[in-house]
């Protein structure tokens, strides 16, 4: 349920922006519109399984946003050096977690961290997913797995409110 | 003012910034020879080229309402940008090297 | 001061636009050439964002929405064709 307000609220914002006024009556009818909205048409895949945590979830997204910086540097620096250090690679990561949303989030963190991005995702045929992960400068392995890992982890205490991973936490 | 106009100085700088990470985006399409690494340089550095422009437009537009639309366009692109890299990487890897799947942790070279 | 920084940040974006689109021109495969187009139609969206900025006119922010959301869309259809048909332009 807390799920579905953090959605609204996401729609209340959006809403305010395009009216570009961010006044009583346009606060009003945003929330009248976003509700009707999520109830009308609920998200994919929320079962009432999934918790959003305020703290935890402005932790993973500072945790992105500084990823996203350390990539840059990375880019900038690799784009202009003439020597290549690229040693290309794919590294396959079992993850814990086989909830969509948690997926999501796990692979756009990947997406803006530097040097790696997700190919594909599997399913295994006992419930739990495999993620590919193409990286650029690849050195050790086990790196990789460890960084994708501890991601995971941020999103699962984010929205899943579990620290530790279990075997199909959610 | 002096005020006003150090504002706009340190707006126009970030854009600046915005344009430079940008600019070596599309370098990095003509550097690299391997579509994923083309990637790698384009959605990154586009990305925060955009968010840096962005930011750079919202301290010199007064308007709250407008700041709080960039806002929103900054986090539209952040959520748009990595899911349409990884579209085109998937498609890219199933189509485009031949064999579906290779083994996992193994290092190519570009075709 | 001010004003030669606001035009050299558009000329950088004008040349970053230019060789996104020499990208999907020459690209050596059909993902080649819609990772070009996407980022072509990233730098747009910046070049609005930046014109939005220096001349503190707001009317084509809502370009900006409608754009970031459609390029996501086009992508997506794109790839997803290529998936399915092949990347052989």
């Amino acid at each position: 349920m807390r799920y579905r307000v953090f959605l609204a609220g996401w729609l209340v914002v959006v809403w305010l922006a395009l009216w570009r006024d961010l006044s009583l009556a346009n606060l009003v009818s945003g929330v009248a519109v976003a509700t009707a909205t999520i109830f009308v048409f609920p998200p994919p895949g929320d079962r009432g399984r999934l918790i959003v945590r305020p703290l935890a979830l402005l932790r993973f997204f500072g945790t992105a946003l500084w990823a996203i910086v350390r990539a840059n540097i990375v880019v900038a620096w690799e784009v202009v050096t003439p020597a290549n250090q690229i040693n290309e690679g794919v590294v396959a990561v079992n993850l814990h977690a086989n909830h969509p949303t948690v997926i999501t989030l796990v692979s756009h963190a990947i997406g803006l961290a530097p040097g790696t991005m997700v190919i594909d995702v599997e399913d295994q045929p006992d419930g739990s997913a495999r993620m590919y992960v193409h990286v650029l400068h690849l050195r050790e392995i086990e790196d990789v797995r460890r960084e994708v890992l501890d991601l995971e982890r941020l999103a699962l205490a984010a929205v899943a409110g579990r620290a530790t991973t279990e075997e199909g936490a959610v | 003012m002096n005020g006003g106009a150090g504002m706009a100085l340190i707006s126009a700088l970030v854009m600046l910034l915005g344009a430079v990470f940008t600019l070596l985006a599309t370098v990095g399409l003509h550097r690299f020879d391997d579509v994923f690494a083309r990637m790698h340089a384009a959605g990154k550095a586009s990305t925060l080229g955009l968010l840096l422009i962005l930011l750079g437009a919202g301290r010199r537009l007064t308007e709250p309402g407008d700041a709080l639309k960039l806002g929103v366009i900054g986090v539209l692109a952040v959520i748009t940008i990595p899911a349409g890299v990884h579209v085109i990487a998937r498609a890219a890897w199933l189509r485009v090297l031949g064999s579906p799947r290779t083994p996992p942790s193994s290092t190519y070279s570009s075709w | 001061m001010t004003e030669t920084i606001e035009y050299l940040t558009l000329a950088l974006l004008a040349v970053a636009g230019l060789l996104a689109l020499v990208r999907v021109g020459r690209g050596g495969s059909l993902p080649d050439k819609v990772l070009g187009a996407d980022t072509l139609i990233l730098v747009l969206a910046s070049g609005v964002a930046a014109g939005a900025g220096v001349t503190e006119d707001t009317t084509f922010l809502d370009v900006l929405v409608v754009v970031t959301l459609l390029s996501f869309a086009g992508t997506i259809t794109v790839a997803r064709y290529v998936e399915r048909r092949g990347a052989r332009a």
